[in-house]
């Protein structure tokens, strides 16, 4: 009798115990939270993290602290929270290279494109093709055209092969029907090296996030063939859309930042950030910042934001399987 | 013109400016000092608070920190053996026996005023050749960039210590840990063992600490540290006297400019420029054997060297848009955020901003020498620091450093494995220094080969296609030559004398 209400009152206490843990949990955040950032600092993901860590403190009530995990294009900071601990205090900066292309390209990523809680989608990215000013194309079908008159005699750069600078090119190509040996891939370890072997007259042809180049296609530097964006983009308003250039499947190659947590993560966080990012997408500087650095502003709900991922992940994974550049 | 100018200043001339450039530089010179915590790292905690700041006053901050941190990272390389940046490497070789022989402040001296010279020539050139540098600096593409890199490997052999095997191996080592991680062109791994962490490749700083920290500590709790105060960085040794420094003078102001010329091209950086100045300044001492062991002139050039690719590394930034090094792209980002892209048209439509930080870049140069002559004060008492107590603290500092640069306790595990491997070569008397600048420049020497490779479809025409091209080739095999006429000429030398004293002896 008297082990029995002993094992009643452990239980009750434990109950209570779990109902406290319950409560403490539901007050979330308590402490700064960290936001890891998959590149280093000054590129367009780190500028994305340091403009949601500058107004998404009024939302959520705490600091939140960007931190840098770089390394393998992105892998290592994408891996990093996918193993965190799903307690909200570790989220993650998601970008289309390492949480796009990446697991669908390299099977050896450490996590698959849903290994994730989906927090919602930030901002979007425009691509743009560029050429030279003194190049003779004139548009993206001249460019194809003189393409399929000599393979093998034009080149283009990139930032990698799993870079989105490479898959958009790679599905122009694809596009036209032509292989993707008729122009030869240049490599560099960003989009800084790949903008100056273009500026310099190194390679032919370039598909680059847009802020990289705005200044110099503005300048009449470089000239932009087309842009990725379903509409024309206000910044660049005599540069065609894709599907004005002729290739209207383009317009998947788009760069995209999102926020990210490690998977299985408690939905009462993912309330407070749902909320906090429907806070965000109306704040006056958050906007003013997306937008002089070249971005679209595009915040969604986690679910809009996994169909999104999804259908991304499937273009890179059909076109990486064509193109024979998926890794075992 | 000069309207522009005029109003440049006045935008500059308000205490805020002035307030950046001074605290950016301190905040910079004490970063840079403390081994592990980078110029890069600095800027980047600093940029948030740019997004609130005029945008001049932000960049003048952010500048601030990067020269101060770039030139602070001698104050450790000369007292502790421990580059605080990488730049300062090379500065180790001969700052660290200065101040083992009680010189360390005629050392910190020299590795001032040497900074200071050398920033002032890069801003000039900053400012007046801007243009002109970054059209020339876009003409190296992959084949010229090869060639380069060729030339600065020759110095391998500059630095290689006595025996050019031991070098060689010790290059060898350095190349080998350089290939870790995803490989340029395929994507595919290498020697990863399948770990996320190597991915991305061996980090830099934890390399840099393991390699030069790290042994010295090692071997000070093998021998057993003796002593009370550290008799070996006892400052009573005076200033830099005058005519120490106008001997130096010659390798300052060479190494400004090649710190200017290797700081334009991007993706170069300080550290093959701290290298390639202290090799020639070697080549052309009267005393090369003494470099290595303590001599004045190596800090002086090695100093000019990284310092004066700080002001270049901004002429790709501003006239192109195209950020040399990591800090630059952060300073980058703050350009962005205030709604200013860097490029061609910032001097059409933003030429008094322009000029405002020009005035704030030039103003950066005399900060520098009085932030610096403050930090030496301070700095310099760590040599009365007692052993027993700084060391634990450098191998503290160590670990945190390794640990800070990406929050990643690998880096931690990394800084450990290079430190005895680090130790081996300390005690079979291989030299560090190959094994860093084959660290550094393998990756730019391989991914510039196979780029020009995949341009001319595998044919070796290309690396003859330029005058670039020719001129380096040129020099490369002129330093090859000169290399090998030297050690013949040793070597007899060597022949004729020793014979007579293996008698004697």
């Amino acid at each position: 009798m008297k082990g029995k209400r002993f094992v009643v009152v452990i239980f009750a206490a434990l109950a209570a115990v779990a109902l406290l843990g319950g409560i403490a949990f539901a007050e979330y955040p308590t402490k700064p939270v960290t936001l890891v950032a998959p590149y280093g600092p000054g590129g367009a993901s780190d500028l994305a993290a340091r403009s949601l860590a500058a107004v998404a403190p009024s939302y959520v009530k705490e600091p939140v602290v960007v931190v840098n995990r770089t390394g393998a294009g992105g892998v290592v900071g994408s891996a990093v929270v996918a193993r965190s601990k799903p307690n909200g205090y570790t989220l993650l900066l998601s970008r289309v290279g390492c949480n796009g292309v990446a697991p669908a390209i390299n099977m050896k990523t450490p996590y698959t494109w849903d290994g994730f809680t989906f927090l919602g989608l930030l901002e979007l990215n425009p691509v743009v093709y560029v050429v030279q000013s003194t190049s003779p194309f004139k548009s993206l079908k001249e460019a194809v055209e003189a393409i399929k008159k000599s393979p093998g005699k034009y080149s283009y750069s990139t930032s990698g092969p799993t870079t989105i600078l490479n898959m958009g090119f790679q599905k122009l190509l694809a596009d036209a029907d032509l292989p993707s040996s008729a122009v030869k891939m240049v490599p560099y370890k960003g989009g800084g090296g790949a903008k100056t072997a273009l500026l310099g007259g190194h390679v032919d042809f370039l598909c680059i996030n847009l802020s990289t180049v705005i200044d110099q296609i503005q300048a009449g530097k470089l000239r932009a063939l087309a842009v990725t964006t379903p509409e024309r983009f206000p910044m660049i308003p005599e540069v065609p859309t894709v599907k004005e250039a002729g290739f209207p499947d383009l317009d998947v190659i788009i760069g995209w930042s999102g926020l990210w947590g490690p998977p299985k993560l408690p939905a009462n966080v993912v309330n407070v950030w749902t909320e906090a990012l429907q806070q965000v997408a109306k704040d006056k500087t958050w906007l003013k910042m997306t937008k002089s650095l070249g971005s679209l502003p595009y915040i969604k709900s986690p679910e809009e934001t996994k169909a999104f991922v999804k259908k991304q992940f499937t273009v890179y994974r059909q076109l990486g399987e064509k193109l024979g550049l998926v890794i075992k | 013109m000069w309207e522009n100018v005029l109003q440049g200043l006045s935008n500059f001339a308000n205490i805020y400016n002035l307030l950046a450039i001074g605290g950016g530089m301190l905040m910079g010179v004490v970063v840079g000092a403390i081994p592990g915590l980078t110029g890069t790292m600095a800027v980047a905690l600093a940029l948030p608070f740019t997004f609130y700041m005029d945008p001049i006053t932000g960049i003048i901050l952010l500048v601030g920190i990067y020269k101060g941190a770039i030139y602070g990272g001698s104050i450790s390389a000369i007292l502790i053996k421990t580059p605080g940046t990488p730049a300062a490497a090379c500065t180790v070789m001969d700052g660290y026996p200065l101040a083992q022989k009680g010189q360390a402040r005629k050392a910190l001296d020299m590795a001032l005023y040497a900074s200071c010279v050398a920033d002032f020539f890069s801003n000039i050139s900053l400012i007046f050749f801007a243009g002109f540098i970054a059209s020339f600096a876009l003409r190296f593409g992959p084949p010229e960039f090869f060639l380069l890199i060729c030339f600065s490997l020759t110095i391998i052999a500059g630095v290689a210590g006595k025996s050019l095997i031991k070098g060689l191996i010790s290059a060898a080592l350095g190349l080998l840990l350089a290939t870790v991680g995803m490989d340029l062109v395929y994507g595919s791994d290498r020697l990863t063992f399948d770990n996320p962490d190597l991915m991305g490749g061996l980090n830099f700083i934890p390399v840099l600490i393991g390699l030069f920290a790290l042994p010295e500590l090692i071997d000070a709790a093998v021998r057993g540290v003796t002593g009370g105060k550290s008799d070996l960085h006892r400052l009573d040794g005076g200033g830099l006297t005058r005519g120490e420094f106008m001997h130096s003078l010659k390798s300052i102001l060479r190494g400004s400019f090649i710190g200017v010329a290797l700081g334009a091209i991007p993706g170069i950086g300080g550290a093959p420029a701290a290298f390639m100045s202290y090799s020639e300044a070697k080549r052309g001492s009267k005393h090369p054997e003494n470099f290595g062991h303590g001599e004045l002139e190596g800090v002086a050039a090695s100093e000019a060297g990284n310092n004066g690719c700080c002001g270049a590394t901004m002429i790709p930034l501003l006239a192109l848009g195209v950020p040399g090094d990591v800090i630059t792209a952060v300073i980058l980002g703050a350009f962005m955020v205030h709604n200013l892209t860097p490029g061609p048209m910032l001097f059409q439509q933003h030429l008094p901003l322009v000029y405002a930080i020009f005035v704030g870049i030039m103003l950066s140069s005399l900060m520098m020498l009085v932030m610096g002559k403050l930090s030496i004060r301070g700095f310099a008492k760590i040599a009365d620091v007692p052993k027993q107590i700084l060391f634990p603290v450098v191998l503290v500092l160590c670990f945190f450093g390794s640990y800070a640069v990406n929050n990643s306790m690998f880096d931690v595990l990394a800084a450990v494995f290079m430190g005895v491997l680090g130790y081996f070569m300390l005690r079979l008397g291989i030299p560090e220094a190959p094994f860093l600048i084959a660290f550094i420049l393998g990756p730019m020497f391989e991914d510039n080969l196979r780029r020009s490779l995949l341009l001319s479809a595998g044919s070796p025409v290309i690396f003859f296609r330029s005058g670039i091209c020719i001129f380096f080739l040129g020099l490369t095999v002129l330093s090859i030559f000169l290399l090998v006429r030297r050690s013949v000429k040793q070597r007899r030398q060597r022949s004729t004398t020793c014979d007579p004293e293996s008698v004697t002896g």
